[in-house]
């Protein structure tokens, strides 16, 4: 019966991320186009890597809550309550900094320049992340305690989110790009920053699925994953990994989009119990679901005026969390 | 003769460098259910945890004849399960999800759940009368029906010695008497069972009582050794008797 219902779920997903794509491909400036030609270069140039790069960046997302909160033993872990999203930032901040940005801007990079500029990007990134994850864990002594994870996920969050506005202050000439960033965005996204996004999600996707017996070894206590011969320690950290890689090439290609990696793994456990390899896949495929979706509508809403995708998912989804716990399941979250 | 599950020679543990288990020779009989008992911060849960293999420990540690620390993790998790003090966690998995946890131990990374692991579990939900809650998640479950599931978890690993710590705290009688009756069965079975209980009634049900104080072996014995009781009465200040009423050792308090 239950692999009746994944089997529904996944089917449910590619068809909604299906749907969601051809959208993305007929949503233009003007707001949706209901005939569009596949031959338009708008939409093969503009369109396309804008779409398919939100729902890999979704799916990194949703893939990073759903470890976040498993690897924490917490429901309410996310890359972003955990520090790592804000870790990612500053990361990116100091490359912008650096100049990078600037280079790239003013079309001063060959193509394999271009790559390197990605790279670079998704490295400080990903740096970033870890540094944040680490100081978390460390200030909360651990990730047992459920309140002070929380605590401390919050504290270095708002001290990093404070550093990264002091970078940008500093060098005023990111200012225009890390506001872009901030508010999490998808007009960034080319054809190179698909292949990178796929590449991630391919490598985080299969990582996190073979290690997810950990994560099932994990529901019931620390020492009891340890009685079950699982290697805690190193596997945890190897998760860890993988989870700042997914968050920071989600942040560096798009900016801070919040609440799809909290919201994905939530909505996936409403409808489906089990083995955690289920669970991860699942709520990458919610979570590109959400972000296609998401940009979407934050593109077509207000056309010409397009909205922050960040912004839209910020508000969807603090709504979401508020709705679930007030209602009466919130007890099993 | 004797064989021992597990033995251990000069075995002293400490937590944030301070001495909690001070150089403990013990001897756990194959197929017998050996209770711990003591006040509490006797060191209990710590020797069941040292025993496990899950926190350090120094002084030699024999399991099933070989050194706890030449085994890896699969070996020493196939050769003892495990259950921990009010495991929590879990509340969305299902009944047998949980069962299926069991057997991590003999999956690899790259292999799920095999045919033969998914009979093994169906044995036990079957033997342990699982059957009607299979599908339902631990959150719908009471504290006596939650503590079967995870008992039913530890057992599914199959492995010849079961360490148990508390596992039957918060549970009511009828609950505690179908865990007597799984642990005799299992003794039965050549199992070697190694609990922590507080319930000193249910402790001199075992076949042998190792008594601890401040974190210091004062007794092994036969819940019929008049030894056992005096020391029970000393450690626990002689506010206790302990009588024999229809046939079994009852303590009560004074």
């Amino acid at each position: 019966m239950k692999s009746s219902r994944a089997a529904v779920l996944t089917w449910s997903l590619l068809s909604f991320s299906l749907l969601a794509m051809a959208m993305g491909l007929m949503t233009g400036s003007h707001g949706w186009e209901w005939g569009v030609s596949w031959q338009d270069p708008i939409v093969q140039d503009i369109r396309l890597p804008r779409t398919l790069g939100a729902w890999l960046a979704g799916a990194l997302l949703g893939l990073s809550g759903a470890l976040a909160q498993g690897l924490f033993r917490n429901p309410l872990a996310d890359p972003y309550l955990l520090g790592s999203a804000s870790g990612a930032s500053l990361g990116v901040a100091i490359a912008l900094a650096l100049g990078l940005w600037g280079y790239a801007e003013a079309g001063q990079f060959s193509f394999a320049m271009q790559w390197w500029f990605r790279l670079g990007l998704t490295g400080m990134a990903f740096i970033g992340a870890w540094v944040a994850v680490l100081l978390t864990l460390m200030l909360a002594r651990g990730a047992e305690q459920t309140l002070r994870l929380l605590l401390a996920g919050v504290v270095v969050g708002v001290v990093l989110g404070a550093v990264t506005s002091l970078v940008t202050l500093a060098f005023p000439q990111t200012l225009p790009a890390m506001q872009s960033f901030l508010l999490g965005n998808t007009t960034m996204l080319s054809g190179q920053a698909c292949v990178m996004l796929a590449a991630v999600w391919l490598l985080c996707l299969a990582l996190s699925c073979l290690l997810s017996p950990l994560l099932d070894g994990l529901r019931l206590g620390e020492a009891t994953a340890q009685s079950l011969g699982l290697q805690v320690k190193p596997l945890r950290i190897l998760l860890l990994a993988v989870m700042g890689l997914a968050t920071a090439t989600a942040v560096a290609q798009t900016g801070l989009i919040a609440f799809v990696g909290l919201v994905a793994p939530h909505l996936v456990r409403s409808r489906l119990q089990g083995a955690y390899a289920s669970l991860l896949i699942l709520s990458s495929l919610m979570g590109g679901v959400l972000l296609t979706t998401a940009d979407v509508l934050a593109r077509g809403l207000w056309a010409p005026q397009e909205l922050p995708v960040g912004v839209l998912t910020g508000v969807l989804g603090g709504g979401y969390l508020l709705w679930r716990l007030h209602s009466p399941s919130a007890k099993a979250m | 003769m004797k064989t021992f599950a597990i033995a251990t020679k000069h075995l002293h543990v400490s937590m944030d460098k301070t001495p909690v288990l001070h150089s403990l020779d013990l001897s756990i009989e194959a197929g017998r259910w050996t209770c711990v008992v003591g006040p509490n911060g006797a060191g209990k849960s710590t020797l069941l945890k040292a025993l496990a293999g899950l926190i350090p420990s120094t002084g030699q540690l024999l399991v099933l004849g070989q050194p706890l620390l030449e085994m890896s993790d699969k070996d020493r998790a196939k050769r003892m399960a495990w259950l921990g003090q009010q495991e929590t966690g879990a509340d969305d998995l299902s009944v047998r999800d949980v069962l299926m946890l069991g057997r991590l131990p003999h999956q690899s990374l790259w292999a799920g759940a095999s045919s033969q692991d998914q009979s093994i579990v169906q044995a036990w939900i079957d033997r342990l009368q699982l059957g009607h809650l299979q599908d339902r998640s631990l959150l719908q479950l009471s504290g006596g029906e939650r503590q079967r599931v995870l008992l039913g978890r530890a057992l599914a690993v199959q492995a010849p010695i079961l360490l148990m710590d508390e596992p039957i705290a918060n549970v009511d009688i009828p609950h505690q008497s179908d865990w007597l009756q799984t642990v005799k069965q299992l003794t039965q079975q050549q199992t070697t069972v190694v609990s922590v209980l507080h319930d000193l009634n249910l402790a001199m049900r075992a076949d042998q009582v190792v008594l601890l104080h401040q974190g210091r072996l004062v007794i092994q014995a036969s819940p019929d050794d008049p030894l056992l009781h005096q020391a029970l009465i000393e450690v626990f200040e002689g506010r206790m008797s302990i009588q024999r009423v229809a046939d079994q050792w009852v303590v009560l308090p004074m």
